[in-house]
């Protein structure tokens, strides 16, 4: 047992210690929630307000910086014949634009900028939370509403810009008899009100759901390989499913961002279109 | 086509020999039919945790925003339980309405 023990590579000894310390000396190998933990990076107190540069910062930072640096970078040559690179990021482009014009309608073209930079940072931000020991954005809730509320709010606020108070006509569906209009009326604002929160609730229990797997499943194999010799089988096993929840979770990053940009584009449509 | 056995009808050999490549490309097309089926399923099979993550999330959604108007209404007019009931009820309503959308069962307004 004792000999097994040597197996364990250096980091996770580090967490495992690090975990049993948080944990009142419970000696935990892996605590799958611990990865999700904000790290003051730069303290910083203005005026009573906690605005310090942390991890979950520093990852956003470097999102936005990696999106920019790879769209400016690549298609900075604007060869006819695109280089791989290039072809990527045109092809990110079309991708986005069929959607937006498919869902939304022309006009909603000049909404691109916004679809494609929600889309651009959700999409990056999942996939570096797939670099073990990076910090996934997108698995904390205040980020994901933050982003699902300037979706909201710019329907909201277009819709009465561009329709006035015609935008309210949203709410009343046409061909119902008079008297269930006001109880219709009511299910479909709070209809409307709870956009935002699925938006970012799936998105945010999809990450997490997913990390916390990953991790769990992690967790086992070092768990059994420590425990006895009996151990080692259900450890291969325990990594094959770590190695399978790795690539669902690829498939999921990409898929979660490509759901956030086509509700998004379902929004914007109502924003364009009120009267339907 | 001048073969030995063409005297009682010249017409049959000839449409033999085509049923059987008609067999053949049928055959043909049902694999392919079927490897594309196959290839769809396992499409769905990924995507269905997905889809079942975003029809739970409209559904609560509905309930949640419904409860949080209620119990707003309640603390702004001290009525306690009832608009939370009844919002409550409401947002049992929207979400089932976000589910019905999101699955294109209802039409969108």
């Amino acid at each position: 047992m004792s000999c097994e023990r040597k197996v364990w590579p250096d980091p996770n000894d580090d967490t495992a210690a690090r975990a049993a310390a948080n944990l009142g000396g419970y000696p935990l190998a892996n605590d799958p929630i611990k990865q999700f933990e904000l790290s003051e990076i730069l303290p910083l107190e203005i005026g009573g307000l906690n605005l310090s540069f942390t991890n979950s910062a520093l990852f956003m930072t470097v999102t936005v910086a990696t999106t920019c640096a790879f769209l400016l970078l690549s298609t900075g040559g604007r060869g006819l014949i695109p280089t791989r690179m290039q072809s990527l990021a045109e092809m990110s482009y079309e991708f986005i634009a069929n959607m937006l014009r498919d869902a939304a309608g022309r006009e909603a073209m000049k909404f691109f900028p916004l679809v494609f930079s929600l889309f651009m940072f959700v999409l990056i931000a999942n996939l570096f939370g797939m670099f073990p020991y990076f910090f996934t954005v997108t698995s904390h809730i205040i980020v994901t509403f933050a982003l699902a509320l300037t979706v909201i709010l710019t329907v909201i606020i277009y819709g009465f810009y561009a329709h006035g108070m015609k935008f309210l006509g949203l709410f009343v569906p046409s061909g119902i008899p008079g008297w269930v209009t006001p109880l219709v009326v009511v299910i479909e604002v709070v209809s409307f009100l709870s956009r935002p929160i699925s938006l970012s609730v799936r998105l945010f229990a999809n990450m997490l759901a997913g990390h916390i797997a990953l991790k769990v499943f992690a967790g086992f194999v070092a768990t059994l390989l420590a425990s006895s010799l009996l151990g080692i089988l259900p450890a291969f096993l325990a990594m094959f499913m770590t190695v399978a929840i790795t690539g669902l979770e690829f498939l999921v990053a990409f898929l979660q961002a490509y759901i956030f940009a086509i509700l998004t584009s379902m929004y914007l449509h109502d924003a364009l279109h009120p009267s339907h | 086509m001048a073969g030995p056995n063409d005297s009682d009808d010249p017409s049959m050999d000839e449409l033999q020999r085509r049923r059987m490549a008609l067999e053949e490309k049928i055959a043909a097309r049902n694999a392919e039919i079927d490897k594309q089926n196959q290839r769809d399923e396992r499409q769905a099979d990924a995507s269905g945790w997905a889809r079942g993550t975003k029809l739970a999330s409209e559904f609560v959604a509905g309930i949640v925003v419904g409860a949080a108007i209620g119990w707003g209404l309640d603390w702004v007019f001290g009525t306690l339980p009832w608009f939370f009931i009844v919002f409550l009820m409401v947002g049992f309503c929207a979400g089932i309405l976000n589910v019905l959308r999101a699955e294109g069962m209802a039409g969108p307004k």
